[in-house]
């Protein structure tokens, strides 16, 4: 009897100790570091050196067909994908705070010209149409047009092509700083921070997309840091860098600005890839219903895939180069899957076109492989 | 394979239209492919494909020798068909357009492409649609039915009937005067409208009827009762059919159209934009007088912003009392130009060039006018010395019984009576009337009346 009261209460017990065993707290997240390090710009792969591992269809990839185009510039639809934001683009004029060698010869910078030189390269991406702001060359042509053409041919023009109407404007905040090293004999460091932002100026949102996060240039990046290398006695200056010129500054910031724009460049390709959807593949070469009209570069890697209910089936990756309103491109890895080897089989001496309710599409990786060497 | 045997003969006459065929249904189909994309590349191929269609059947002319006895019959239709159609395009019928269908637009590469039909049910054109219409002669008089509604009116010791008629009277004219406004506009461009250009008709209408019904009389030759009918609160509707004098309407109404088209004006300007203004004026038919009781005020800003100006041109058109008649403000935002000694007057020609806005000054300008005439015309200012005067407070009464005077008003002094009135006819006339009407209170005969300009008549 004792036996039995004694077994009972181990088992209690040991059900007791069973019935509080505590939970695991689940492991979802790490802890990682902002980073203050300069930013570097990222490019695509050549189709050529691609591996069957690499071949994953990249974010962002828009499949909407071209069936809502008018294929007008200036009349498209809403829901056409090659109709472009209009925007019209602004340096915010941030100001430099503060007292301290070289301040006040970078609070003099003007950022004028690195906004022209934004709209140029933003307008050759072809992601948005841009809006210039060089009023200045507009108002020069319009006063040569009226001296070589008259009043009334300017007239004519002026209203029948009126400045485009802006749907976005895209801001991009600059943070400049500056500091020294050393005391008698120094260097000088600065820094700038570039972020971008899309708004509607009527109701102010602020996009959430293209989101391009920071761009941080160090003067490192642009120059060497005896450039930058300046002698002081009795507290002023002997020789070296010279940092209280406006014109040795801001020719340290045009480098850093410039930079800065190169990584917003190949952000916003990565952000806003060019998608494509392809009407036929014959032996390994792909015809793509778009091209330079929705903004496909030369030389542009992309990912060519199957796309059917929702579901992504990657069937190769291929180098391909845009006309004006189509591309055509060479597909220079299958993917070792069974659709790849489908297609790739029907494809060989004839021309493939995927069956009604499939549809195969390209869509770009990010920067084309030689683009910051040819356009920047 | 009947597709395939016409197809093989048809093209024996014709090496350019390898891509027309005859569907199964009968139908001639040519599949286009042009450069290009959207509407542009529509139309392209759209163009081409029935240029191709109109050489199918131009070379359609050698199938009949082509075919055995049994062919013929088998394609009897087809070839009936093609053969209307030849005689049709012998006869030039398809000069303006060939009734076809296109399929959905489809893209090959760079191509846009496109399936057009020739189908043979479409509605092919006639000759019977030459048709023209049957113009009748202008008449001397017009008959309109009209109807008319009335109360009694004790202010103007008038009864329902007559009120009701003399409803139905003005409108009988009215509807003479919209006719022939609309007869004028769409068929013979009349210079008269020049300046009435996009003018809303039912409001030239109204103010012209309005002017007429106080100016005139005798406009309705004669008019019968046809209908009359008890309304609530005393009311009667009458329907009669009026013969209208439409000759005497039209002259009527030309003079007003007249008063209102070309009045004449006094440009008041800076000296950057006065000349420029003045031809513009003057090419729109309107009159420059600097004695003009009517004052063109214009002003010109420059706006400048960084290195560029813009202009705001504004005018205003008011009478020599101060009256304002209407307003027009440019789009300054057209155009800008780089600061300079001749922005100003450039920009100015540059905006009076421009079509729209010359025509929203020119509507700014004729509306201006046309307030002043349905007003009842300029604001004249008449001063007449005491000592003509035998009863000074009888002169509104008198003044104001002036055939198209109206809103009177009197002020006095010492020394004289000044009249402000509006009056529709020129300052010379207005003296002579006022002469006439003046005469029962005179104390002594009244001087020649100095018109000083065209707002100001002095007796004195």
């Amino acid at each position: 009897m004792r036996n039995t009261f004694m077994l009972a209460t181990v088992l209690v017990v040991i059900a007791s100790v069973a019935g509080c065993k505590t939970v695991q707290p689940a492991s979802q997240t790490s802890t990682s570091q902002p980073s203050n390090r300069a930013s570097s710009a990222i490019v695509a792969k050549g189709a050529h050196t691609f591996t069957d591992n690499d071949i994953q269809v990249p974010a962002f990839f828009n499949t909407q067909g071209l069936d809502n185009c008018t294929f007008n510039p200036a009349n498209e639809n809403e829901s056409c994908p090659l109709r472009k934001p209009i925007v019209r683009m602004y340096f915010s004029g941030t100001d430099v705070g503060g007292e301290g060698l070289g301040v006040d010869a970078l609070r003099k910078y003007d950022d004028k010209q690195l906004l022209l030189m934004l709209e140029n390269q933003f307008a050759g991406i072809n992601r948005f149409r841009i809006i210039t702001r060089d009023d200045d060359v507009i108002a020069q042509e319009q006063q040569t047009f009226l001296e070589q053409q008259g009043a009334t041919a300017l007239a004519t023009r002026a209203v029948q092509q009126r400045v485009l109407q802006p749907d976005f404007i895209v801001k991009i905040d600059t943070l400049r700083t500056v500091k020294n090293e050393g005391s008698i004999s120094g260097w000088m460091d600065y820094t700038l921070e570039l972020t971008a932002a899309t708004l509607n100026p009527f109701t102010r949102e602020l996009m959430s997309h293209p989101n391009l996060g920071k761009i941080r240039v160090k003067s490192e990046d642009v120059r060497d840091r005896n450039e930058l290398k300046y002698v002081m006695a009795n507290n002023r200056h002997v020789t070296g860098f010279r940092y209280f010129d406006s014109a040795h500054v801001n020719s340290v910031i045009n480098d850093m600005g410039s930079r800065g724009i190169d990584i917003l460049l190949t952000r916003m390709l990565s952000e806003m890839p060019a998608t494509a959807q392809v009407l036929g593949i014959r032996d390994g070469q792909v015809s793509l219903d778009r091209g330079q009209d929705a903004g496909v570069l030369p030389g542009e890697t992309m990912i060519i895939f199957q796309y059917e209910a929702g579901f992504v089936e990657p069937i190769g990756v291929a180098h391909v180069n845009p006309s004006r309103n189509s591309a055509t491109g060479q597909i220079t890895r299958w993917k070792q899957s069974s659709t790849a080897r489908d297609v790739r089989k029907k494809s060989q001496n004839a021309i493939y076109r995927p069956a009604p309710g499939t549809k195969i599409f390209a869509v770009s990786v990010g920067t084309p492989e030689k683009f910051l060497d040819t356009r920047t | 394979m009947r597709k395939a045997s016409l197809a093989l003969l048809l093209s024996i006459s014709c090496s350019a239209i390898a891509d027309v065929s005859i569907s199964k249904q009968g139908d001639i189909v040519a599949d286009v492919c042009v450069y290009g994309r959207g509407e542009t590349a529509v139309t392209s191929a759209l163009a081409e494909g029935s240029v191709e269609i109109l050489e199918f059947i131009r070379g359609s002319t050698l199938y009949a020798d082509s075919m055995n006895q049994e062919q013929l019959a088998g394609n009897q239709d087809t070839i009936n068909w093609l053969s209307r159609l030849r005689s049709m395009q012998q006869e030039g019928l398809f000069t303006q357009s060939l009734p076809v269908t296109y399929s959905r637009p489809r893209l090959q590469g760079s191509d846009t492409c496109l399936q057009i039909t020739l189908a043979r049910s479409a509605r092919m054109p006639s000759r019977g649609d030459e048709d023209g219409a049957d113009w009748s002669q202008a008449e001397q008089t017009a008959t309109v039915v009209v109807t008319g509604e009335g109360w009694p009116d004790r202010k103007n010791n008038l009864s329902a009937r007559n009120a009701a008629e003399l409803d139905a009277l003005k409108r009988a004219v009215s509807q003479v005067v919209g006719v022939w406004i609309n007869q004028q506009r769409s068929q013979f461009n009349s210079s008269e409208f020049g300046l009435f250009d996009g003018q809303d008709k039912e409001n030239l209408q109204e103010i012209i009827s309005q002017q007429l019904h106080t100016r005139s009389s005798g406009m309705v030759k004669e008019w019968t009762l046809l209908s009359s009918k008890d309304l609530a609160n005393n009311g009667v509707e009458v329907t009669i059919q009026a013969v209208v004098e439409r000759q005497q309407v039209i002259g009527a109404t030309r003079d007003i159209l007249a008063a209102i088209g070309s009045p004449r004006v006094r440009v008041q300007a800076p000296d950057s934009i006065k000349n420029t203004l003045m031809d513009w004026l003057s090419s729109q038919g309107i009159e420059v007088d600097n004695q003009a009781n009517l004052v063109l005020h214009a002003e010109a800003k420059l706006i400048a912003r960084e290195n560029n100006s813009r202009l705001v041109l504004t005018t205003i058109v008011k009478d020599l009392s101060g009256n304002q008649y209407s307003y027009w403000e440019n789009d300054s935002s057209i155009i800008a130009l780089p600061n300079g000694p001749d922005a100003e007057r450039n920009l100015v020609d540059v905006h009076l060039a421009v079509p729209e806005q010359a025509q929203a000054l020119k509507q700014s300008l004729q509306k201006g006018f046309t307030n002043i005439v349905s007003q009842g015309g300029l604001v004249h200012k008449v001063i007449i010395s005491q000592h003509y005067l035998a009863s000074p407070e009888k002169v509104q009464a008198l003044m104001a019984t002036i055939g198209g005077a109206s809103n009177v008003v009197t002020h006095a002094n010492s020394r004289a009576v000044t009249v402000s009135l509006r009056y529709p006819d020129s300052a010379g006339n207005l003296a002579a009337a006022v002469s006439q009407s003046l005469q029962p209170i005179l104390s002594t005969d009244l001087p020649t009346a100095q018109v000083r300009s065209e707002y100001e008549i002095v007796f004195q």
